[in-house]
């Protein structure tokens, strides 16, 4: 038997009645409100059933919970992913859905139907991958990743790295205050430092410094030969060319045989300045150029694991 | 090795049409998929080396593009990862450009290999297609051709060693890493003892040798490990080793979930000149330095030389020697390039 829709009229006590029939599916994010509004004046909340006495409410919670006196009525869908296509088609949306959202359908229509909703869904990824990837997570990674404080790699990372939820909910915690961009990478810092060192450890130190230290704490540790090169040019800049005008770079990532010096110079006595800290350099250069050839750590990083 | 062989073929059917991979029907994309066409003249070309690195002046000749060993620093484990596998049967023109090369070339030998997007002997003993490459190029005294593998398949290539000149122009060359690593991170890749007892069972029926490192990886103890395998190297003194290539390990930057994800990928890594992802200057070029140390010990005088590597590094590490002169020229045929 194929699909029929008819428009209904219920009463208030009847609506009450569908609301606490079956709330399974009031799986989507409210609208706000000023599309809520309108929304309700363009679509009606749709029931699934046989008559409104017995039928579910599939899409539109938001205005039934209001009392819409309208609804739409489909009979002779029975498969829940049938009903999706009409929720999703209902729902209509532009923009992604959550991913709280394609979990509740996965629940609905099972992990192995959502792929015939992917042209509904508008995801990157096949949607029954992406749910299944999601519903891995421990809750508070879940919730942070609805959320939008963390993307799904990052969140899978930290998965990898503990399952218990408490120690989830601390190193997020630790990058509470910052930016997405920032939070993802301390936290893909932190995963991998703490597959060299103790996870509890490196948790309880983060959690002991200010938060602005954390990160350059973190990176220090992760790259610890480039930030011992970059220190070695910081050094001679802060004490040996300090106050002479002379910038000394290093060449991008150290890849190269050469420092850029630069100045620039206004009066005779600048000149002089920028001539002496250029002498200061000379006793200093032969070090410079040797950090670019010779490892400053030499191999004491073997103590890593290094295979498995 | 039928068995090994079964293993990496597990599942592989082969389509007759259409000619190219891109042609294929969705359902057919996939790893289990062959295609097998006729090489056309874009299989056939220099190695595209990288930019802001030194070239080493290699020819390549794509035969197998594609590969199912599975090592975890390969490109193709990630997003080529559901590429077919293409069999690109060499054609006579083909051959024939390569020994016209070869024959006028400036500064012999020409280098040629097939190993450059695929191993070249892991779906040889299948399709048999080194054969006639070895029969149209085999003599040509100008030409180094090397088939470059990590597999021990050298069962099925004929003896050379009752040839005039006793040893031929094919080169196979072995890529060679230390088993722990191997065993991690190389698939279905055979052992080094395997691979090494196969490099001498190949130089003992007529073929030249190369041995490549690459990538090296820094692991726990690499240099006791990297030394071992190349005091290995020692038992080859006598045989015809043609060149020695070193690269430290690199990959695209997309690539990096997938290496950060392995031990080894806790190293650090930065962007090179390339965009490519390198350990840093000074620890490649420690690296360097101790295998040449080593190599030096183990094969003297062979030559030993850098994969993509720029040339600050090549001068602190590569002494220029003449046995380096034939893989450091440019190929130029009459004067002009290649």
């Amino acid at each position: 038997m194929g699909a029929t829709l008819t428009l209904e009229q219920c009463t208030d006590s009847q609506i009450s009645g569908i609301l606490a029939r079956d709330r399974s599916w009031d799986i989507f994010i409210d609208p706000p409100t000023v599309l809520r509004d309108n929304e309700a004046t363009l679509r009606l909340p749709v029931i699934a059933g046989s008559d409104v006495a017995g039928a579910v409410p599939l899409w539109g919670f938001p205005a039934l919970r209001r009392g819409a006196g309208s609804v739409l009525l489909v009979s002779g869908v029975d498969r829940p992913v049938e009903r999706a296509k009409i929720a999703l088609d209902q729902e209509d949306r532009s923009g992604r859905y959550r991913w709280r959202e394609l979990a509740g359908l996965a629940a609905l229509v099972g992990l192995d139907e959502l792929p015939q909703l992917a042209s509904r869904l508008c995801w990157d990824g096949p949607p029954d991958l992406m749910a299944r990837r999601y519903l891995a997570l421990v809750e508070v990674l879940q919730d942070a990743v609805d959320a939008g404080a963390v993307d799904m790699v990052t969140a899978e990372g930290l998965a990898q790295a503990t399952s218990d939820p408490e120690t989830v909910a601390r190193i997020l915690n630790l990058a509470g205050h910052v930016s997405f961009s920032n939070r993802r990478q301390m936290i893909k810092l932190f995963c991998q430092v703490a597959r060299r060192e103790s996870l509890t450890g490196l948790l309880a130190e983060m959690e002991r410094i200010p938060p602005a230290e954390r990160l350059p704490r973190l990176f220090t540790r992760r790259y610890p030969r480039l930030t011992a090169m970059r220190a070695q040019v910081e050094r001679v800049q802060r004490e040996v060319l300090r106050g002479t005008g002379v910038r000394l770079a290093e060449p991008p990532n150290f890849e190269g045989q050469r420092f850029r010096v630069s100045f620039e110079v206004g009066s005779t006595q600048e000149l002089e300045q920028r001539q002496a800290g250029l002498d200061r350099l000379k006793g200093e250069l032969d070090a410079l150029l040797g950090i670019l050839f010779e490892d400053p750590e030499a191999d004491s990083l073997d103590t890593a694991p290094g295979g498995e | 090795m039928e068995a090994r062989l079964r293993r990496h073929c597990h599942g592989i059917e082969s389509l007759t049409a259409p000619s190219e991979r891109s042609g294929l029907p969705p359902e057919w994309a996939d790893p289990a998929t062959v295609v097998v066409r006729a090489g056309g003249t874009t299989d056939f070309g220099r190695c595209p080396g990288t930019h802001g690195h030194r070239c080493c002046n290699y020819m390549t000749l794509n035969v197998y593009a594609g590969c199912s060993l599975g090592c975890t620093y390969c490109i193709m484990q990630s997003y080529l990862r559901n590429r077919t596998l293409e069999v690109l049967v060499p054609t006579r023109e083909q051959l024939l450009r390569i020994r016209t090369a070869a024959e006028e070339t400036d500064h012999p030998p020409l280098r040629v290999g097939t190993g450059e997007v695929g191993d070249s002997l892991l779906y040889d003993p299948l399709f048999d297609l080194s054969r006639q490459i070895i029969t149209e190029l085999g003599a040509v005294t100008q030409l180094r051709f090397e088939l470059k593998s990590k597999t021990d398949y050298v069962d099925h290539l004929p003896d050379l060693s009752g040839s005039p000149a006793g040893v031929s122009s094919m080169v196979i060359g072995f890529s060679l890493n230390p088993d722990a690593i191997i065993a991690a991170e190389e698939g279905y890749a055979a052992p080094l003892e395997a691979r090494l007892a196969a490099a001498m069972q190949a130089a003992q029926r007529g073929y030249r040798l190369a041995f490549h490192f690459d990538p090296l990886i820094r692991v726990d103890s690499w240099r006791e490990l990297y030394a071992g395998v190349a005091r290995m190297l020692a038992t080859f003194r006598d045989a015809p080793v043609e060149w020695v290539s070193l690269g430290t390990m690199r990959f695209p930057r997309p690539l990096a979930p997938w290496i950060e994800a392995r031990p080894y990928g806790l190293e650090e890594f930065v962007s090179s000149r390339d965009g490519k992802m390198r350990y840093l200057q000074p620890v490649r070029t420690a690296m360097y330095r101790h295998m040449q140390e080593q190599l030096n010990h183990a094969l003297p005088g062979v030559p030993v030389y850098l994969c993509m590597e720029s040339s600050e590094i090549w001068r602190r590490t590569v002494p220029p020697t003449p046995a380096l002169r034939p893989i450091m020229r440019p190929v130029t045929l009459n004067g002009g390039l290649l």
